[in-house]
């Protein structure tokens, strides 16, 4: 199918933790960035997309009510999707489908984070599906990734040796990344080793890094006149699941994590008629190390449970810049529930990631936002709007 | 059948489970001693947490049947960050495949780090501490020889 949709812009906004900036000043700057990157002015922005839940949405979420007044010149406006589910891709290809519908022309996408500090819960009384769970002290996102995990590495040979080699990969490529908050700081075998464990056999340098992040893109009809000053991504295909949804049953299987990325990968080949080995860049969502072998398994470029063992040959093969996760992933770049995936997807085909990152010879790029079974979508962006 | 269960120590938690419309027989078996599992009439299977129909069938004749508390390790976790009150890390919180139906996955806790003989597919059997069922080995486990 001939693209009708195609990414001309992307920006992202400084990534800290612990400053008082409020995070509608970071939505502001990555959408900001975005449009001049797309060389498109403010007043030529008529559609607007957003997830602005999660971790927190009041008091300071980026909402649309919110970040419309502080985007000056966006008079235009006569689209808008604010998603209440679903995490950020279901936002962008609400706006890939609206601009291909000609709902709009240019649509500004964009996701901020607040940095949230998360306590232990401290009610005493556990209702509805929680009651079976909280008396067993099991009530953290991590807890399902970990449970998961335990099971993957029980039926693969995963070790840490291998989770510590896919952290310490993506902290390298963080280090090409200007934006990565941890672009300066190395991450050795072993201080991977020592780190504390959170929920076995998860440990601190498994998890992404929350931080206070913003990320936009410029999404246009594929019609639309061009202004930016590099070559568009053109959104080949894109497909969320909602196979498995919370609440049906008392914790994800290893199976809700796997099974149902392959349900998104089934769409995106069939609809872009690409395959996983016309794709030079894979930016795989990792909330939690894990996902990675998960969306890896699920997309085809391995077999299952093989996921350890093509990271450690892609290794080897790339030693300077792992094409998993270029922009350093969310465990090294900053929590952006896969907006910074997409973002860095994006870049990549346009040809803009700082020298050193840009992998040679892009064509097309996979992108995925949230963990296989956690209301996840993904894309595919190439050079090329296909045939 | 408990005394034979002390090679875990169960987690006991603040956490107070609230029974409900469809919940309740569940708990009141628990707290006589018995694993209750709702049962779908027209297609016999197990399902658990209860809903309001079947998940296989659809159907909405459901009841709740005592089933076997026998089962195997599906996968563990050791928990080290607080999570909810009264439930000192680190702990290891236990999800149980049920013989009956191994898609009926359960949880159960023991303090401490996961003992070095925890393993996917061992065989645990269910044991009431206090009103909130939990799985434990019934015998002393093997652990691996260096042969």
């Amino acid at each position: 199918m001939t693209a009708r949709a195609m990414i001309v812009g992307a920006g992202v906004a400084s990534i800290t933790r612990n400053t008082r900036r409020h995070t509608h000043d970071i939505a502001l700057e990555a959408c900001q960035a975005a449009a001049v990157d797309a060389g498109i002015d403010m007043e030529e922005i008529d559609g607007l997309a957003t997830y602005p839940g999660r971790p927190v949405y009041e008091p300071d979420g980026a909402t649309i009510a919110a970040i419309l007044p502080l985007l000056s010149g966006a008079r235009n406006v006569r689209w808008y999707a604010e998603l209440s589910d679903g995490l950020v891709g279901s936002a962008v290809i609400e706006a890939v489908d609206a601009v291909a519908m000609g709902r709009c022309r240019y649509a500004l996408v964009w996701r901020a984070l607040n940095q949230p500090q998360y306590g232990p819960w401290n009610h005493q009384d556990w209702a509805g599906r929680d009651q079976f769970l909280g008396p067993y002290g099991y009530y953290r996102v991590i807890h399902d990734h970990a449970m998961a995990f335990t099971r993957y590495c029980a039926l693969s040979s995963c070790s840490r040796e291998d989770t510590a080699r896919l952290a310490m990969a993506q902290r390298r490529n963080a280090a090409l990344n200007p934006f990565a908050f941890f672009r300066d700081v190395e991450l050795t075998f072993e201080d991977y080793i020592a780190a504390p464990m959170i929920s076995d056999p998860l440990c601190r340098f498994d998890c992404d890094i929350p931080v206070q992040g913003g990320w936009a893109m410029v999404i246009a009809a594929a019609d639309a006149p061009r202004r930016s000053a590099h070559p568009p991504a053109y959104v080949r295909a894109a497909a969320q699941q909602t196979s498995v949804m919370i609440g049906e049953s008392l914790i994800y299987t290893l199976a809700d994590h796997v099974d149902v990325g392959g349900a998104v990968c089934n769409v995106l080949y069939r609809e872009s008629g690409l395959g996983p080995g016309d794709i030079q860049v894979a930016e795989l969502y990792d909330g939690f190390s894990s996902s990675v072998y998960y969306w890896l398994e699920a997309a085809g470029f391995c077999g299952r449970g093989e996921g350890p063992a093509h990271v450690a040959r892609m290794i080897e093969k790339y030693p300077d810049l792992l094409p998993i996760n270029t922009h350093g992933g969310s465990l090294s770049e900053g929590r952006s529930h896969g907006m910074g995936h997409v973002v860095e997807a994006a870049r990549q085909v346009f040809g803009t990631a700082e020298s050193a990152r840009q992998v040679a010879g892009v064509e097309a790029a996979i992108a995925f936002t949230g963990a296989p079974t956690y209301h996840s979508a993904g894309l595919i962006l190439s050079r090329s709007p296909g045939r | 059948m408990i005394e034979e269960l002390r090679y875990v120590s169960f987690l006991r938690t603040s956490a107070r489970p609230v029974a409900d419309e469809l919940s309740a027989p569940f708990w009141d078996g628990a707290a006589t001693g018995v694993l209750r599992i709702q049962q779908c009439a027209a297609c016999r299977s197990l399902q658990h947490p209860p809903e309001r129909f079947c998940r296989r069938c659809f159907g909405r004749d459901l009841a709740f049947a005592s089933v076997n508390g026998a089962g195997t390790v599906y996968t563990y976790t050791t928990v080290r960050t607080p999570t909810v009150p009264g439930a000192e890390p680190p702990y290891t919180v236990v999800v149980v495949a049920l013989d009956a139906q191994p898609d009926v996955l359960m949880l159960t806790a023991w303090e401490g780090e996961a003992p070095l003989w925890l393993t996917v597919g061992l065989h645990l059997e269910v044991a009431f501490d206090s009103a909130v069922p939990q799985f434990g080995p019934t015998a002393p486990v093997q652990t691996g020889s260096c042969s």
